[in-house]
């Protein structure tokens, strides 16, 4: 790491006492997680993606994904993940309101990113609208289940900590992005923590974890011109399945 | 031998091809009212059986009961859980149970009749479950009927409204598409099917026929996907047209094949589209496909199913119809042979001439491949024909029979057959007819009606009643 071109930022951000989810030694667990978005004008687009972060193998699962029929409908079919290529899966949006979804194989593989990406449209704007991860299994190829904690998400609108720095930054800008607790590394990922562009759209980066309340943001090649935002949603979850207070994001630009 | 001079048209192999439709929805749309006490099986110590509401537009009240057999053993009611609709919310309830009869009686919360179609666009609405205990004395391939009686239904205005009824069965059986036996079709059950797929290893014959769900006769990705796709709601049902191949027909000959249905409810209702050859039709009610042909050439059609719930399946077939001296050829037994080795195919067949006179001719044989568990069909020609036949080779994990002794009894004139199987073995019969169990996986028949040199059919059957093999003997004594 070239360290002359790193420029610590540090940013706190306390977890939420308000929201009890209680979820004990979350760690220890596999966790299968759907994307928080915050959006909330009646008829965008928005793409929610269940995610999962495997502590053991797996080798097949399934879950239904519940959201309120009367404010988002299902716009196209579901993208299945890469990290689902060796796998069967059969995704069921027919019936409004849920997402049913399987995959197997016949051997077992430690799971570590996106299982499924679906795109709804918001039917409803200015709302907090709900999706509720249900009947969520996981199974190692002997058919054992395998523990797993579920986390939610939601659509909404953005309200959180919106912060600008100040001072234009190169195009291979680090960001240090520290925690006042220790959080859980399995919340950590794409769909919690990422870049966007002006335009909206997302920016290859890579997320990298320092001790126990740091992670370590930088793109995967350079920023070009322009102006970003790193989001960070709630879903970053401390040790005891605590979310974040707020969601936060923070604006920068490039030189 | 095959006269010389005649003329072959043409000898092409046959092409199949397994379409799960979609058209369930639209077909259905304008059928009649019905209530389907649904066909389950199970091999634990409860079932639980859905009774489902098809195709029907308004309800307000509606009655009926559902009971089983006063002789049924080891199957009793246990509990009754209303659906969505008929748990208060739409529908008020009255459920009462009293010994093994159900009687349910719902009537519609507004006092009004209800558009059923409002809560669900599939036309499909679930009135609730049924558990019942399953005991030791409901045994392997045991089934028990659920009769419906008794049904008042009232629509709009009152007026009564006339609905079909599907009576239920109880089987004690694997689930098709639940290998594992987790008294529903999972993921884990895909996951099974990708596991043994090109392992060889199943020897049971109920668990093969559970995961082989589009009965194409062999385990394929294929199966493990629709099990997905069921366990998702994707598809609703297993049905299927179970693959086989169709000998060639024979210009102005007799010709007869029969299409399967698997995995639906019976009755099953055929339909064809595409060109039948002339003079060949196609029995909607059974499946057969008898007549004689007019025209020889090759004939490209579709075999459709529709089962008793709307449910629908397809198979494309090619038949070819040839013209021939030959004008027919026994029928050739299915085979068993165990994995990896060569099936005892028989060097020659009988055969009929368009002269009416028989003979011998000589088949040759394809290579067939034993090297997977499952169905395959061995193809041979006769003499130089053209006419070709066809035999299903049960590609199997062992030998079911150990020994065949054929005894006879001068003063009574009895022949007697005994035969030494497995312990997978649950029953016999030798030209349709039981044999007897001595114990010791040891079967026999007697019977005056054999004869010295004539061949009979000797079946094997699983607990399930599944056939293992099929074996044709000929009775040459030998004890």
């Amino acid at each position: 790491m070239n360290y002359s071109k790193f420029v610590p930022f540090f940013l706190l951000m306390a977890f939420s006492l308000v929201l009890p989810t209680t979820i004990a030694k979350a760690e220890t667990k596999s966790v299968v997680g759907v994307s928080t978005v915050y959006e909330e004008k009646r008829g965008k687009e928005v793409n929610i993606s269940v995610y999962i972060n495997g502590s053991e193998e797996v080798a097949g699962g399934s879950l239904t994904l519940f959201y309120d029929k009367t404010a988002l409908t299902v716009e196209d079919e579901p993208i299945i993940g890469e990290e689902l290529s060796d796998y069967l899966t059969s995704v069921n949006t027919e019936k409004p309101g849920k997402v049913m979804f399987e995959w197997a194989k016949a051997t077992e593989q430690i799971l570590d990113g996106t299982l499924l990406t679906v795109t709804l449209e918001l039917e409803k704007s200015s709302e907090t609208i709900n999706l509720d991860l249900q009947e969520v299994k996981l199974f190692n190829e002997d058919f054992e289940p395998i523990s797993v904690d579920v986390f939610d998400g939601q659509v909404k609108p953005f309200k959180g900590d919106m912060r600008k720095y100040g001072t234009k930054v190169k195009g291979s800008k680090e960001w240090n992005v520290r925690f006042n607790k220790e959080f859980n590394k399995s919340t950590v990922n794409k769909h919690t923590v990422f870049v966007r562009d002006s335009r909206g759209n997302v920016i290859d980066v890579a997320i990298n974890l320092s001790g126990k309340n740091i992670i370590v943001v930088k793109p995967k090649g350079v920023y070009e011109y322009g102006t970003y935002t790193l989001e960070i949603t709630e879903q970053v979850r401390d040790l005891n399945g605590k979310q974040l207070k707020e969601p936060v994001k923070f604006e920068f630009s490039v030189e | 031998m095959v006269k010389k001079g005649i003329k072959i048209v043409t000898v092409l192999s046959m092409l199949f091809v397994l379409v799960f439709s979609s058209k369930f929805s639209e077909t259905s749309a304008a059928a009649d009212p019905l209530l389907e006490v649904s066909s389950v099986r199970s091999l634990g110590d409860t079932v639980t059986v859905p009774v489902i509401l098809r195709h029907t537009s308004y309800l307000r009240h509606f009655q009926f009961t559902i009971t089983l057999p006063s002789d049924s053993k080891g199957v009793s009611l246990k509990s009754f859980e209303t659906g969505d609709l008929f748990d208060g919310e739409i529908f008020r309830p009255k459920v009462q149970i009293n010994g093994n009869k159900l009687t349910l009686d719902f009537i519609s919360q507004s006092g009004a009749a209800e558009r059923l179609r409002d809560y669900n666009a599939n036309e499909m609405v679930e009135i609730g479950y049924i558990t019942y205990d399953l005991t030791e004395e409901f045994t392997p391939g045991q089934s028990v009927p659920l009769e419906v009686k008794n049904v008042v239904a009232k629509e709009k205005d009152d007026e009564d409204l006339t609905i079909k009824i599907l009576n239920g069965v109880i089987e004690h059986r694997m689930t098709v598409g639940d290998v594992i036996g987790n008294d529903g079709v999972t993921t884990t059950d895909a996951m099974w099917v990708l596991q043994h797929i090109g392992k060889n290893d199943i020897s049971d014959r109920e668990q093969w026929l559970a995961a082989d769900v589009d009965a194409d006769g062999l385990l394929t990705q294929d199966d493990a996907q629709k099990i997905l796709d069921y366990a998702t709601g994707k598809i609703n049902t297993f049905l299927a047209i179970a693959a086989q191949e169709l000998t060639n027909g024979v210009l102005q000959s007799e010709y007869s094949a029969k299409i399967e249905a698997r995995h639906g409810r019976a009755p099953y209702e055929f339909d064809k589209s595409g060109r039948l050859p002339s003079g060949l039709e196609l029995n909607e009610e059974t499946g057969e496909i008898t007549g004689v042909p007019r025209k020889a050439g090759e004939y490209t059609f579709t075999i459709e199913v529709i089962d008793a719930v709307g449910n629908e399946a397809e198979r494309t077939y090619t038949l070819n119809i040839i013209d021939s001296n030959i004008i027919s050829v026994e029928k050739i037994a299915p085979i068993n042979v165990k994995l990896g080795e060569t099936p005892v195919l028989p060097s020659k067949v009988r055969v009929t001439y368009s002269d009416k006179t028989t003979g011998m001719e000589k088949v040759t044989w394809e290579p067939v491949d034993t090297s997977t568990l499952g169905t395959v069909t061995a193809r041979g020609k006769v003499g130089d024909s053209g006419f070709t036949v066809n035999a299903t080779v049960q590609v199997v994990t062992k030998n079911y029979i150990h020994n065949i002794n054929v005894g006879y009894f001068e003063m009574l004139n009895v022949h007697t057959i005994v035969v030494e199987t497995t312990s997978d073995v649950y029953a016999m019969t030798v030209n349709d007819i039981q044999a007897h169990y001595e114990g010791n996986n040891q079967y026999s028949l007697a019977s005056s009606t054999f004869e010295e040199g004539t061949a009979v059919t000797i079946k094997l059957f699983d607990k399930y009643g599944n056939v293992l093999e099929t074996k044709v003997q000929t009775l040459t004594i030998n004890e």
